[in-house]
């Protein structure tokens, strides 16, 4: 029995056993489709790492209070537009998402009416003033949509642009509010306050 | 000099067969481990999670059902775009047998946008920092390469015949057909005192060596079977970083459409000359209160009064609503209730609510006048 384990114990030390048993290295990489899994690409080219940091800027902020996009004394049909830039401040490339809604007394009101209504353009522009400025030119991402009084509502939910945002990129974005022009008359006098949430994340798939 | 390569050779070369046979046995573990109890080692391409997890770390995680999961694990999960995120749990609601997740990133302000519904999930066990690197250069074409070097080195090793001299052990260098006694090896290898035995013992062992080498055979190809079988992956995840931005200080304020004041202390009422065939009629004016153009929808009670008029108009601060009916086919002495509602001309769909102006009374013949209230 002495005999045998000491044969087991050399076994284990031979060059040919050590080759052997080196060989699940190779057959584990095997295993794993050579990793070819990893990439788009069929060409094999390593692991992509993300290093360094992502930063989502609005206008040049970590938060944005916007200037223009409110409105008083607003009557059905009127509409608000203002432009902001959606910047990736950071180093690696990003995407994002948007959500938002109505918060405020009367947010359930316009929230149920579903009056108040977005619309984002793309590189588009404002043009009109007060309770008349609108977006014009540009490429309508967000076809108009009702604002609810749920304030996480996904109003861009997948992730953009296609392309991934590159370090210091911007996008231009035009926000447009529209009461809508069937609005209920018992809205009158009634106030609600749209507050979105830009998500930037470093998930560019 | 020559004795002096060879005895490094000699010892790279034994370096890299322990090394390897010990990283070799841990593959095999980790894929026999992957088919038995769906362990799946993990990279991450991303730091979201540091600092618990950096970019780079490996991890091992383990599938479990959804109804082991529980908030504070870190769980991998496929995404919708075919890619992995590893995050933690930060909320668990199930559904019969599934579980909806909310994950957040340890360095995430913010929770993912998206919630998981799964069935079952990769829950990490533990990771090992930095190793994801070296798998992932392992996938590069230069990791490749050498890996290719190092299999045709390691069967290089396996299908070379033994040295001549009859010393089975296979230390022996190969390429080198030298006598045992004469080879360049350092003098305390075990090896070669285990060469140095005497013959008939080596012989006497051979049973033992031939059942060893055979269990190793069998684990070898029951490890190949089963990387194949199961298809183990090393799976890269995204930690990704999320980054909200609040966009707020849109406020919107509608309109309120201004009523006419109400009662008749506020609208004065006057009564008009007769008109011909009998047209009679009353006036109501107020002060107009409000900027702006205003439209007004009056109506009485009862309708059947015949209108001929309803017409308002504003000057100098005052609004005057002229009311002409026609008194042979209305009622005779009857009061009348007058009824206005304001609108704008931008909303004409929006008005306020109605206001009573005021009361008249028709004459009770068709030509006499009206009297207000």
């Amino acid at each position: 029995m002495t005999s045998n384990l000491a044969s087991v114990g050399r076994v284990l030390a031979s060059a040919r056993t050590r080759a052997a048993l080196s060989l699940g290295v190779v057959m584990a990489v095997g295993a794993t489709g050579t990793f070819a899994y990893w990439t788009d690409d069929a060409v094999i080219s390593g692991t992509s790492f993300t290093a360094g940091t992502l930063d989502l800027q609005v206008n040049n902020g970590n938060s944005y209070a916007t200037t223009t996009l409110s409105m008083t004394g607003m009557v059905p049909g009127n509409t608000s537009a203002e432009v902001l830039t959606i910047k990736n401040n950071g180093t690696v490339p990003l995407k994002y998402t948007m959500s938002g809604g109505l918060t405020g007394t009367d947010a359930a009101a316009y929230g149920t009416a579903g009056s108040l209504l977005l619309t984002v353009v793309l590189n588009g522009t404002r043009s009109g003033t007060g309770n008349s400025s609108t977006c014009t030119g540009g490429t309508t991402i967000v076809a108009p949509v009702a604002l609810t009084a749920t304030p996480g509502t996904a109003i861009i939910g997948v992730r953009r642009p296609t392309t991934a945002l590159a370090a210091t990129a911007t996008e231009s974005l035009c926000f447009q509010v529209t009461l809508d022009p069937n609005a209920p008359s018992s809205l009158q006098g009634k106030t609600a306050t749209a507050t979105f949430t830009a998500t930037g994340t470093s998930d560019v798939s | 000099m020559n004795q002096r390569l060879g005895q490094i050779a000699w010892w790279a070369r034994q370096g890299l067969l322990t090394a390897g046979a010990v990283i070799g046995v841990l593959c095999l573990l980790m894929t026999v481990g992957a088919a038995l109890f769906g362990l799946r080692p993990l990279v991450f391409q991303s730091g979201s999670m540091s600092p618990t997890i950096q970019t780079g770390d490996l991890a091992i995680s383990h599938d479990v059902d959804a109804s082991s999961l529980h908030r504070g694990d870190i769980v991998s999960v496929p995404t919708g775009t075919g890619t992995r995120v590893t995050h933690r749990i930060v909320s668990v609601s199930r559904d019969g047998s599934d579980a909806v997740l909310r994950l957040r990133g340890d360095a995430n302000k913010a929770t993912d946008a998206t919630s998981y519904r799964v069935g079952h999930a990769d829950r990490v066990l533990f990771h090992l920092p930095r190793l994801g690197y070296v798998v992932g250069w392992m996938s590069g074409p230069m990791g490749l390469f050498l890996l290719g070097l190092y299999a045709a080195f390691l069967i290089s090793v396996l299908v070379k015949k033994s040295p001549g001299n009859g010393s089975g052990t296979g230390t022996g260098t190969p390429g080198e057909p030298l006598s045992a006694e004469a080879r360049v090896v350092p003098p305390s290898t075990p090896v070669r005192k285990v060469s140095a035995r005497k013959e008939s013992a080596r012989k006497a062992n051979d049973k033992g060596r031939l059942v060893a080498t055979g269990g190793l055979s069998v684990l070898l190809a029951a490890g190949a079977l089963a990387g194949v079988g199961v298809q183990s992956r090393v799976t890269p995840t995204l930690a990704a970083w999320t980054d909200p931005v609040n966009i707020t200080g849109a406020t919107f304020t509608s309109y309120v459409v201004p009523a006419p004041p109400s009662g008749t202390s506020s609208a004065t009422c006057a009564v008009l000359p007769a008109g011909s065939g009998n047209e009679q009629g009353v006036t109501y004016s107020w002060a107009s209160g409000s900027t702006g153009t205003v439209n007004y929808t009056t109506t009485v009670s009862p309708t059947t009064v015949i209108l001929t008029q309803s017409t308002t108009a504003t000057s100098g601060g005052t609004t005057t609503l002229t009311l002409k009916y026609d008194a042979p086919k209305s009622p005779k002495g009857s009061q009348v209730t007058v009824t206005v509602q304001s609108s704008v001309p931008s909303a004409p769909t929006w008005t306020s609510s109605p206001v009573t102006l005021g009361k008249f009374t028709t004459g009770t013949q068709p030509s006499s006048a009206p009297t207000c209230g």
